[in-house]
């Protein structure tokens, strides 16, 4: 039998992560789930293997480089790359600081670069980057920091696209809208009954949504599919909703 | 990905991309309803349970005739791709009154009495999704194509407007823009004109045109219940081309 293919996850460990681990370990590849939180992590693997599927912890902080470098060397069959870990907080423009800029970017951005060209260094014709942006690239008010960071991730994957067409490597990136994680249903600031009110559809996304747009993406369904961010939000970036 | 028993409307389904996206359909378990102008074409489909509609999408009539077949298939409508196309060259000033009314006549107007249709059929179902096949004409400036490109802009914009509309009764609406693909419209192009082999291939970073089975596969994603969370999206299918096409260094 091929051996199966290697697929790495970060942020594995907790909400959309942890949804695209599962459904690629479901489609049989196996699974590195990565995230800075141990428990979450094996809970994530604990959930993989329960459901049959091949699931590893990888517990690594993704903006050390010395853990990027041992974990792409432990790394056999690499086919897929997804870069889901990343930070987000609320602050407005005003008390944000330059420290509060390059914390954000040096997570959702430098350590998403710095994967993804260990990762390339080893993957075959085939091989897939997914990369987890945010409909807030278009814009979106009291967290610019975090914003600019995604909107970053859109142009890295664009230009990303172009340098590894060559070596038949695909990067594309998925842009959730609003999603139903736990961490979004925890926080006070957010009415979820006004945020559905403003989606077309009425319903917020969830992890699996996301999952399932990044699972197509990474396969060989979407071989011809290369440099596009496909925004899954419901509809929410097309303008008003009357929230019927 | 399955369509088991969902019934699925595809316009222009006797070639190109339609055939392609017919075949994967009925492989994926779907009534298919293979909507053609071309009855030869049509006759000649060979793909199992399929059920061969002959219309021109410009015909006013071609809502009732699908409704028909709809109702003897016993199921609602599921999902509409409207796929069927012309294509042509030409910049504004070699395209008259009479060329852009012909682009518009199959390539907007058919669609959207088409869709229009299908949104009815679909509230009464209580949802469903409709597919739409723009073209990266409609998303890039593109040399030579005044006529098509503008009909193809209208679809995307079309696109967006149903899929804010009809959100709320649970129909999802997208589009996919394929860039230059292999079909009966463009073969003879793509093998003779050197141009196009160094604009599509040369310069597409995928290095390759694409294959009617390329497209059909996006447009099965975004009908499925995989994409249920996606509506108003415009996917390319283009091997990068509209985004990597500008000069740029050659590789190393
Ligand atoms: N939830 C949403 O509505 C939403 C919307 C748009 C985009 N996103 C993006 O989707 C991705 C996942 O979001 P989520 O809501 O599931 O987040 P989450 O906070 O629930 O999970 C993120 C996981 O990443 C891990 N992580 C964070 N920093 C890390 C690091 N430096 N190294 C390794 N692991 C790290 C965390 O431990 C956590 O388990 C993020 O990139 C986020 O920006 C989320
Ligand atoms: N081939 C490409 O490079 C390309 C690129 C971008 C977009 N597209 C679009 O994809 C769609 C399909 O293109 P294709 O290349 O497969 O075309 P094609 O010419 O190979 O096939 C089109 C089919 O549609 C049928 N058709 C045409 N007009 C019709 C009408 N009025 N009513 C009913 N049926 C009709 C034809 O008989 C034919 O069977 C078109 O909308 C086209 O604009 C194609």
């Amino acid at each position: 039998m091929a051996q199966a293919n290697t697929s790495i996850v970060t942020g594995a460990g907790a909400g959309i992560g942890r949804a695209i681990a599962q459904r690629l370990a479901q489609a049989g590849d196996n699974v590195l789930v990565v995230d800075l939180n141990t428990s979450r992590a094996d809970e994530t693997v604990a959930l993989i293997n329960e459901a049959g599927g091949r699931g590893q912890a990888a517990v690594l902080d993704i903006t050390d480089a010395a853990a990027l470098d041992a974990l792409i060397a432990e790394t056999r069959n690499l086919r897929c790359l997804v870069n889901n870990a990343g930070i987000f907080d609320v602050k407005s423009f005003d008390t944000l600081t330059a420290e509060d800029f390059r914390r954000m970017y040096e997570v959702n951005l430098v350590a998403l670069f710095g994967l993804c060209q260990r990762a390339a260094r080893v993957m075959g014709s085939g091989g897939a980057i997914v990369n987890i942006a945010s409909r807030a690239m278009l814009g979106a008010s009291q967290y610019i920091h975090y914003a600019t960071s995604k909107a970053a991730v859109g142009g890295f994957t664009r230009s990303l696209a172009l340098e590894l067409a060559p070596k038949g490597i695909t990067v594309n990136a998925v842009a959730p809208g609003v999603i139903e994680t736990d961490m979004l249903r925890a926080r006070s600031d957010t009415n979820l009954d006004a945020l559905r009110a403003m989606q077309p559809g009425g319903t917020l996304g969830t992890p699996d949504d996301i999952a399932a747009a990044v699972q197509f993406l990474a396969s060989p369904e979407a071989k011809f599919i290369t440099g596009q961010i496909l925004l899954v939000d419901g509809g929410r970036s097309l303008g008003g909703s009357l929230g019927i | 990905m399955t369509f088991e028993g969902k019934t699925v409307a595809i316009t222009g389904a006797a070639a190109g991309i339609g055939q392609a996206t017919t075949r994967l359909f009925a492989t994926r378990g779907a009534h298919v309803i293979a909507i053609d102008r071309d009855a030869e074409a049509l006759s000649r489909l060979d793909i199992k349970g399929i059920t061969p509609l002959q219309g021109d999408v410009t015909d006013p009539n071609l809502p009732a005739a699908l409704k028909a077949r709809i109702t003897a298939l016993g199921g609602p409508l599921a999902v509409l791709v409207n796929n069927a196309g012309i294509g042509g060259g030409g910049r504004m000033d070699q395209t008259s009154d009479d060329d852009l009314r012909s682009f518009f006549e199959i390539n907007v107007l058919g669609l959207f009495r088409l869709a229009r249709f299908a949104v009815t059929e679909m509230q009464t179902a209580g949802g469903g999704s409709i597919v739409n096949v723009a073209s990266i004409y409609a998303e890039v400036g593109a040399q030579n194509s005044a006529g098509y490109s503008t009909s193809k802009g209208a679809v995307a914009a079309l696109t967006r407007q149903m899929a804010t509309d009809y959100g709320h009764d649970g129909i999802r609406v997208n589009a996919v823009a394929p860039g230059l693909i292999e079909t009966p419209l463009t073969e003879e192009r793509i093998r003779t004109e050197k141009w196009r082999h160094k604009i599509f291939v040369e310069q597409c970073p995928l290095q390759r045109v694409g294959q009617p089975d390329d497209v059909a596969r996006a447009i099965a994603f975004l009908a499925s219940d995989e994409a249920a969370f996606i509506s108003g999206e415009i996917l390319r299918v283009d091997g990068g081309w509209a985004m990597g096409r500008f000069p740029r260094e050659a590789q190393l």
